[in-house]
């Protein structure tokens, strides 16, 4: 009988928490809106780097064989699955006060946490577009071959004719820096109004055991991760299908 | 070299994983004529036309063009079209050929209005027909302005309304000098196109005459049981 009273009394408890956590999602709290805020540009300035980094070196490894590439290959391959403690640990080194990087004065700032989550996705960028890319170019290589084409404007064209393929690839590295909390943590230190990122705010919060923030941000993060998979899901059943055609394929 | 011929194969021989795919050919292709190179599935004509085109090396011998004669463009049996609408297919190429911007899209039009497509200027080009598609490769591959432009079995998979019109496309050129080697296994198609008859088999060239000679009367016997439906 007192089992079930506990049992009614945490389920009660619980949705007080639910409750509290959607009032401060749905009041646009301005604690909660600056750490998304924060977290988002974050993670799509880490995206626009690791992109920047990682699609021309898939591209490069997808279109050239040249000394080295089997073992980059393997590197990258193994780096898509680097655990962030350790992505932190080295780039806290690297910007630590004794650091190579030092001298910056970047550790415990938002551009470390975007260096960490850069190191930690490029390498699934990287990996990934090689293959979209490889597919392509075992579809166009005689073309552009005939067409004698230099390889900057080969990488271009294959680039754009990929781009569907590559903006889930885009997605899917979103996807894994925004969740990401183990390197933010080591190199921005979770700071608040500086370095506080959903993630790290979660862990804080629960350890605070004010469980009403880390539900709020919990669902934004479920929210924003369900969106890029839906995103991804449209993409390649809308676009790709117009893209490829159904005529006569 | 004489000043008629656009290339001239010299003991040229290539292997391949299998082995011997093309067998000491030495032969030439004349200026601004349409020559067919003929032979069943598996005679090494497509690697012929690579070689031609520069896509594959010879393993021995030399392919000699001449002089301001090497802007060669080709279609492949498979139209390879970019995941653009048809219109960007075209302005893709008056830009790799440095086309001032503003001139692509109506020079663009203009060349899908000369092969009735311009009503699909818009339309995604992997949507087309494989007619519709392989009409786009010849196309395309002739705005490259090309000294000679290779063709390999640009028919093969499209039904005798589309081939026929593409038929129409090649003879256009040719009326207009444009040096044309085309391979096919065709027989009647090589009656239609050819004005010369490069025969191949088994990777050997077995014979190279004039169209009408090489129908008339081939002087190989595998030529002849070839043309005469014995192979």
């Amino acid at each position: 009988m007192s089992s079930g009273k506990e049992n009614r009394k945490i389920m009660t408890e619980n949705s007080n928490i639910l409750i509290q956590s959607l009032y401060l999602i749905a009041s646009f709290n301005d604690d909660l809106m600056e750490i998304i805020g924060l977290s988002l540009y974050v993670s799509l300035s880490a995206l626009t780097l690791a992109a920047l980094i990682g699609f021309p070196l898939g591209s490069m490894l997808a279109t050239k064989k040249f000394f080295g590439s089997t073992l980059l290959n393997v590197i990258i391959n193994a780096f898509m699955g680097l655990p962030p403690v350790v992505v932190g640990l080295f780039v806290y080194m690297l910007l630590s006060r004794n650091g190579p990087l030092g001298v910056l004065g970047l550790l415990y700032s938002s551009e470390a946490m975007i260096i960490a989550q850069t190191i930690l996705i490029f390498p699934i960028l990287a990996a990934l577009s090689r293959q979209v890319i490889e597919e392509m170019n075992r579809e166009y290589g005689e073309f552009f071959n005939s067409l004698r084409l230099g390889a900057t404007q080969r990488i271009k064209t294959l680039l754009w004719e990929s781009r569907i393929s590559l903006l889930t690839v885009l997605l899917a590295g979103f996807g894994r820096a925004i969740a990401e909390v183990g390197a933010v943590m080591i190199v921005g230190g979770n700071i608040e109004h500086s370095t506080r990122t959903m993630t790290t705010s979660i862990q804080m919060e629960i350890g605070k055991g004010n469980l009403e923030l880390a539900m709020a941000l919990g669902i934004i993060l479920l929210i924003i991760s369900l969106s890029i998979n839906m995103l991804m899901q449209f993409i390649k059943s809308h676009y790709l299908k117009i893209q490829e055609g159904y005529r006569d394929e | 070299m004489n000043d008629q011929i656009a290339l001239s194969f010299k003991k040229v021989s290539f292997y391949h994983d299998k082995g011997k795919a093309l067998h000491d050919v030495s032969l030439d292709i004349h200026k601004k004529q349409t020559t067919v190179v003929l032979g069943p599935n598996g005679a090494g004509k497509s690697i012929f036309l690579k070689l031609c085109h520069g896509l594959l090396k010879p393993t021995t011998g030399q392919i000699v063009s001449q002089k301001n004669y090497n802007q060669s463009a080709m279609v492949f049996p498979k139209p390879t079209l970019l995941r653009r609408t048809v219109l960007k297919n075209i302005t893709y190429i008056l830009d790799i050929m440095e086309y001032p911007k503003n001139e692509q899209e109506p020079k663009a039009l203009e060349a899908l209005k000369s092969i009735s497509m311009d009503q699909f200027a818009h339309v995604q080009a992997k949507k087309l027909s494989s007619g519709e598609k392989q009409r786009l490769s010849l196309i395309r591959a002739q705005l490259l302005n090309p000294n000679i432009l290779y063709l390999d079995e640009p028919t093969a998979n499209l039904d005798p309304k589309a081939t026929a019109f593409l038929e129409n496309m090649i003879i256009k050129s040719s009326e207009n000098h444009l040096t044309i080697v085309m391979a096919t296994h065709d027989l009647m198609q090589a009656k239609r196109i050819a004005e010369q008859i490069i025969y191949i088999e088994n990777g050997e060239v077995i014979e190279t005459s004039n169209a009408g000679d090489f129908f008339k009367n081939p002087k190989s016997d595998k030529a002849r049981n070839f043309i005469e439906g014995r192979l």
